[in-house]
């Protein structure tokens, strides 16, 4: 096995994706665990409920599946481990500068405005009766995400949201019959 | 119900391709699909892959056979696409231009950025041509045997499709690869289970009952998590776009001169095209690699040499075939862009696998036929769009990124106008997205959720056949077989080849 620090060729990429590697195998161990527990708990349940084996029971690839999950997380976290990888990263005062670094904030920014264009402005807002149009729901979208990132003149992305918001309920809905929302 | 002949196929294609020509909208169909596949080619950011996600929703209204011509348009188009920007601005529009990148460009700056194209057209029209000869000639033969396949058969084809992808296509850890496959099967689990109709991780959520549908899953993986990518990108500086000065390149002898590399580069490109999950990307290096080792002037390449280009074109555009060769035969992608056309014959009502071209025996000939015409739409619609190409090429990706996203968006609400299905998409986009940061490879996962469903149900199928006996999914010569190739798959992951095995033994032996 190789030495628990990193090579001398200080490679800064590496460490951080030794370091994601530990996370993630981590995480997915309490997954696959998880996932194995729940196929066998399904399994025993359509046991009792029709005459079936173990092995044709619905819950067993799952079993089988989460075991192959188990073995390649044990692997990761070992060779994410013994190849310099560590969880002080998590600490805030480490995290936070390399949130920072990485543009966290404008990823963030992207899901949320994917969110509100996808899951609460599309037909009717969520827990109410108030519908945004979709013409208006693509062109707020288009508006805000292109002024927040300042992709051309503000005249330009006016045209551009317009444009688009026409061409796709004139696509979408009158060419292709889509009804939309 | 049964399979055609080689003699049958062959004279079924020949009339397909007559009868392209007697069907107006078919020419009209093509010619604007290739123009938007090259479009989407040449657009760093967008991919073939996209391209063909984007069709399968607009085109599921069409008529299957339209379905065809316009998917298969868009992904010829899309795959030599990527060469122009690759020679022009250095950056490749698609994956499988990137070698193109290391001699196209040099060349563009020497001023023979039109006698670059030029090549890379050319090539990308003979490596298309070559694949689809492939494809007629090999998916037959691939279908009968794949008829010789039972249950464990088809549970280690599955298996071993994830294996090697995983082992492919992660440039980190292969480990990480098979982690995605496998979640990738366990996505595809979801809903009611084919055996007994059981419920399996919907959590009590009507919605995931029919399972997480595959086509919004790609725009998922492969659309979303790319605007976020341009959006965060700094704007970086405008490369300029050479001119072309020299004189125009003479073409034949650069072919005659080449003849028998094309034709290793073409089987290149078929055969890795046909691995699954690899597709066009591994092929051009591969052949781009081959090239350079090969060359007479090898040390010249990466400052503009012509079969620099030509490798890697010939090769990308021969993988299209050979990606759809499993794909028909076995209903086994060997791309992604073959994923979406899976995709597409699924919302289709085609049922995927070797019953296919049993079931639909007209369907090999047809699509070499389209194949066919695409290569020749391919090199016309390649010449009438450079112009406007270097047009399109100024505009900002930041630009084009949230147009295209509202398309794909629309575009998955479309699929079955179902507002949930936005919901699983911008999910698995975030999921995509940390795959991304965390190099977990995006493809295996698409692979395993195609390949889930057949894992599960002939793993369960063959047990329950042999009343619970794990044995019985090694004890047919071609299950054992294809059970060794998949350990040997893991093993050489880990160092375990023969060679290794045997240099460690070799010491001991001689004290």
């Amino acid at each position: 096995m190789s030495k628990r620090t990193p090579s001398n060729s200080v490679d800064i990429n590496y460490q951080q994706d030794r370091e994601r590697d530990l996370l993630c195998g981590i995480l997915l161990l309490i997954g696959s665990i998880a996932l194995g527990v729940y196929g066998h708990v399904i399994s025993m349940a359509a046991i009792r409920l029709m005459d079936i084996n173990y092995y044709t029971a619905p819950g067993f690839f799952l079993v089988v599946l989460s075991i192959g999950l188990v073995a390649m997380s044990i692997y990761l976290i070992v060779h994410a481990y013994t190849h310099g990888g560590t969880l002080t990263w998590l600490l805030p005062k480490n995290l936070i500068p390399r949130l920072k670094i990485g543009g966290a904030g404008a990823t963030i920014l992207v899901f949320f405005y994917l969110y509100m264009y996808m899951v609460v402005l599309w037909g009717n807002i969520p827990y109410t009766q108030i519908r945004i149009p979709f013409w208006l729901n693509t062109m707020l979208f288009m508006l805000v995400l292109m002024f927040t990132f300042k992709v051309a003149r503000p005249r330009n992305i006016i045209l551009i949201s317009v444009l688009t918001s026409v061409s796709v309920h004139f696509v979408f809905k009158q060419l292709i019959g889509v009804a939309l929302p | 119900m049964s399979a055609l002949s080689l003699a049958d196929n062959f004279s079924m294609f020949l009339q397909f391709c007559v009868t392209f020509w007697l069907t107006p909208m078919n020419i009209i169909y093509m010619f604007f699909a290739m123009i938007i596949g090259i479009i989407f080619g040449v657009l760093p950011g967008l991919s073939a892959t996209i391209a063909i996600a984007l069709f399968a929703s607009i085109t599921y209204a069409m008529q299957f056979e339209t379905a065809l011509v316009v998917l298969l348009g868009v992904y010829i188009g899309a795959i030599y696409g990527g060469s122009v920007s690759a020679i022009l601005i250095n950056i490749p529009g698609t994956g499988s231009a990137a070698a193109t990148c290391l001699d196209g460009h040099p060349l563009a700056l020497k001023g023979e950025a039109k006698n670059a194209n030029t090549l890379a057209r050319s090539a990308s029209v003979i490596g298309t041509f070559f694949g689809l000869i492939m494809f007629v000639f090999f998916t037959p033969i691939i279908t009968r045997l794949a008829l010789l396949f039972t249950s464990p058969e088809f549970f280690w084809l599955a298996l071993f499709g994830i294996l090697i992808c995983g082992s492919v296509s992660n440039s980190d850890v292969s480990v990480k690869g098979w982690i995605s496959g496998l979640l990738g099967i366990v996505a595809a689990l979801v809903g009611l289970d084919d055996i007994q109709g059981w419920s399996r991780l919907t959590f009590g959520n009507p919605n995931l009952l029919t399972g997480i549908p595959f086509v919004p899953m790609t725009i998922a993986l492969y659309g979303i998590p790319q605007v976020v990518r341009v959006m965060k990108a700094s704007a970086g500086a405008t490369v300029a776009i050479p001119e072309s000065k020299k004189k125009r390149l003479r073409l034949m002898p650069i072919i005659k001169r080449n003849l028998l590399n094309i034709l290793k580069w073409g089987l290149m490109g078929v055969g890795i095209g046909a691995v699954p999950g690899v597709g066009e990307n591994i092929a051009a290096w591969v052949a781009y690699d081959d090239a350079k080792k090969h060359h007479p002037d090898g040390k010249d390449f990466g400052t503009g040499v012509y079969e620099g280009v030509m490798a890697p074109e010939t090769a990308n555009n021969a993988a299209i075939g050979g990606a759809i060769i499993p794909l028909v035969s076995l209903g086994i992608p060997g791309s992604p862009p073959a994923a979406m056309l899976l995709g597409a014959f699924m919302m289709h009502g085609m049922k995927v696998g070797p019953l296919l071209s049993m079931e639909s025996p007209e369907l090999i000939p047809h699509i070499g036929a389209i194949l066919l015409w695409g290569t020749v739409f391919l090199y016309i619609c390649g010449i009438l769009i450079m112009k406007p190409m270097t047009s399109i090429l100024k505009v900002s990706q930041k630009v084009l990124m949230p147009v295209v996203t509202v398309f794909c968006i629309v575009g998955v609400y479309a699929y079955n106008n179902n507002s949930f299905h936005l919901v699983l998409v911008f999910v698995f986009s975030i999921v995509a997205y940390l795959f991304d940061k965390m190099k977990f490879s995006s493809a295996s996962f698409i692979l395993g959720l195609i390949l889930g469903n057949m894992a599960d149900s002939y793993f369960r199928r063959a047990l329950f056949i042999s009343d619970g006996n794990v044995f019985s999914l090694i004890n047919r010569p071609i299950s054992l077989f294809m059970f060794l190739t998949c350990v040997w798959t893991i093993a050489k992951q880990f160092g375990f080849s023969p060679k290794n095995i045997l240099n460690k033994i070799k010491p001991r032996t001689k004290n």
